[in-house]
């Protein structure tokens, strides 16, 4: 279990050193925009000695590698300084803001794994025929669609024609105990089907293809041969094998989820960390972005981090094949 | 995955697959759509006048693409004509293309063929389709179809060289990724994990914030965010194949490094950056039409088909067609693009025969 240990730790250490990578990308796209950060702030004719003093509280009159040592110092530790927009420590926006982001995500995730594999197994159930055909074409549209139109059509159809669903936000006001808790998972169906219908097209590609390549190996017609009906041959052992493929490719699709989330949230009001994004990029709210954006790469390392320990997990094999070649 | 390598040694495995049949359903249908809808736009005929250059360039750039692909397509060896029977087969993929085709006529030829998209006509504000206005007028009383059309422009140029810059750039750095050794390889390939951790709206908004917004920001920062998929592809490809006989043979007979990669190797790795290529074209349409709808694509008197649809959402209903126009379009867009990938992809592949 030892080789396993040692390939799970070197798993650990590439996220961190692209930890680093991105902290430093994320200094080079301040450094290397043209402009002075200042710019947006200041209003014309003021006095020099309060620029230089707003200069050096920002750290801009330090050396750039002082600055450097600064940007990976603070953003390892949280402190993304005070937001232009709010007048609060961006440290306390994101603690408020993120977990609703991560809720909505999380439950999409959900929702685009488990469509993703009842869509893809039907059609992989049914492969190059007339079913999978229509399935396969319709989830490209599907994934086609601009996710903001999609969730006009929803908000239009079942909250304000039907009244099923609100339209938008995160509560209403008012709610208490258990009413309060309905209303909040009413709030989240329409958003969570947005975001979740996109990426679950998408998987239901990756699904189709893997299980199709599964059915077509030598285990599959053992399978069949023995007696087992397609659709045990299909769980038990098509989908067993394609397993690790599709947690690596639910780990990939992270960025996607929390991409999606930005346009997500601005439609429905979901005041999350996309909404926020959007609203510090139009008040030119640099450590706001800039914190948010930092932060996105960390979820989605964390996200791939996790799908690469859970692949250790379903499939020994690979760990058996690393610890060979290394 | 050695997709090239039973190409090149089974004589088998030409067989265009059996494709599913009910795609093709879809598919036509869909290109009819399109195309009906792409005629319905040209039929409404209003000014003439000269294009501006901005289509010039856009008509002749994808002129040259599509006789590029045509010709390479087009040529003897019976591995290429084994490619065009799949791709031939592949009806979900041809209606991709056709539909392609048709947009790109429709958007090239705008301004020939449609009115002026600024213009407000005088009492004619949320005029639904008709005679006057084949899709009808806005909240400002402009002209759908000019917009969309005009919009169209915006996006497919935004397209084109964004997807241009970063498909150079990806070549470039995954060959100088492939062909070097451990040291170079492995810096360039942490530089491409790590851009690929950021979800890439989210530094296209950043970008957003820290630049002078505009065309020239956006599609520079289109390119700067989707290069990383085709670097990896590249370099991969390039490792593989370095080590092979003829790569071998190439350096016996004295060929340098940049000559093996560019003379050698890149020529493999064409049709999985046609591919890449494709696929990051049609994320593109989407994430313009994203960023122009949180306000922060091209600037607002420039029509572009997200704006669009943020600007109709007022009237979803009484006026649907105000929104509903560009998101067909943008979908439309979007999804010929990931057709047409999807079916190079397959057709460059040789999959196991579908058994009964």
């Amino acid at each position: 279990m030892s080789a396993m240990a040692a390939l799970v730790l070197r798993r650990i250490l590439n996220a961190l050193v692209l930890v680093a990578v991105t902290i430093t990308l994320t200094f080079v796209v301040l450094h290397i925009i043209p402009g002075d950060p200042l710019a947006h702030y200041v209003e014309p004719g003021t006095n020099p000695a309060d620029i230089a003093r707003m200069r050096s509280s920002l750290g801009l009159d330090q050396p750039l590698h002082r600055q450097y040592v600064d940007w990976v110092r603070r953003s390892l530790s949280g402190d993304f300084g005070t937001s232009i927009l709010h007048q609060r420590p961006v440290r306390d926006l994101l603690a408020e803001t993120l977990p609703r982001t991560l809720l909505l995500t999380t439950i999409a995730l959900l929702v685009q794994i488990g469509l993703g594999v009842a869509v893809g197994a039907f059609a992989a159930r049914r492969r190059f025929r007339r079913a999978d055909g229509i399935v396969s074409t319709a989830a490209v549209l599907l994934y086609s669609i601009p996710p903001f139109y999609l969730a006009y059509l929803l908000i239009t159809w079942l909250a304000v024609d039907h009244a099923w669903f609100p339209t938008a936000g995160m509560v209403s006001p008012g709610a208490h105990g258990p009413a309060a808790f309905a209303d909040r998972a009413l709030h989240l169906v329409l958003p969570v089907c947005v975001l979740g219908i996109a990426g679950a097209a998408g998987f239901a590609r990756f699904v189709r293809g893997s299980l199709i390549d599964a059915l077509a190996e030598d285990y599959a017609r053992t399978a069949r041969s023995k007696g087992l009906d397609e659709s045990a041959v299909l769980w038990r052992h098509a989908f067993r094998n394609a397993l690790p493929v599709l947690v690596t490719v639910a780990g990939l699709s992270a960025p996607f989820l929390l991409g999606g989330a930005v346009v997500v949230e601005s439609v429905f009001a979901w005041p999350g960390a996309g909404s926020l994004m959007v609203e510090a990029v139009g008040a030119r709210d640099d450590p706001t972005v800039l914190a948010i954006t930092l932060i996105g790469a960390f979820l989605v390392i964390a996200g791939n981090l996790a799908a690469d320990l859970a692949m250790l997990r379903v499939d020994p094999r690979a760990a058996h094949d690393e610890g060979m070649r290394t | 995955m050695s997709s090239r390598q039973a190409e090149f040694s089974d004589p088998r495995a030409g067989a265009p697959p059996r494709r599913a049949a009910g795609g093709s359903a879809v598919g036509v249908v869909f290109a009819v759509l399109a195309i009906v809808y792409s005629v319905a736009l040209i039929l409404r005929a209003r000014s003439w006048t000269r294009l501006s250059p901005l289509e010039a360039v856009t008509a002749a750039a994808f002129g040259v693409l599509l006789v590029t692909l045509a010709w390479w397509a087009r040529g003897g060896n019976s591995a290429r004509a084994r490619f065009r029977a799949r791709f031939a087969a592949n009806r979900a993929a041809l209606a991709g293309l056709a539909a392609l085709i048709a947009l790109i006529a429709v958007v090239v030829l705008a301004s020939v063929w449609s009115g002026d998209p600024d213009d407000m006509g005088v009492g004619a504000r949320y005029a639904p389709p008709g005679a006057e206005h084949v899709l009808g007028t806005d909240r400002l009383g402009r002209d759908v179809w000019a917009r969309v059309a005009h919009g169209g422009q915006t996006t497919l140029v935004l397209c084109i060289v964004s997807v241009g810059l970063a498909t150079l750039f990806g070549v470039l750095v995954g060959a100088v990724a492939g062909i070097s050794g451990r040291i170079v390889d492995d810096a360039l390939m942490r530089w491409v994990d790590g851009m690929l951790a950021f979800p890439r709206i989210l530094l296209l908004l950043a970008v957003a914030a820290l630049a002078r917004p505009g065309a020239l920001t956006l599609g520079l920062a289109l390119a700067a965010t989707g290069w990383m998929g085709i670097a990896r592809i590249v370099r991969g490809e390039i490792r593989r194949t370095r080590g092979r006989e003829f790569a071998q043979a190439a350096i016996a007979s004295g060929v340098g490094k940049t000559g093996l990669v560019w003379r050698h190797l890149l020529p493999h790795t064409i049709g999985h950056v046609v591919v890449a290529a494709t696929l990051n074209a049609g994320a593109v349409i989407l994430l313009e039409s994203s960023l122009s709808f949180l306000g922060l694509g091209v600037e607002p008197p420039v029509p572009s088909w997200g704006a669009m649809v943020f600007d109709g959402r007022d009237a979803l209903t009484s006026a649907w067609w105000v929104s509903a126009a560009p998101a067909i379009a943008i979908t439309i867009a979007a999804a010929a693009f990931n057709l047409v990938g999807d079916g190079l992809r397959d057709a460059f592949e040789t999959r196991a025969a579908p058994e009964a």
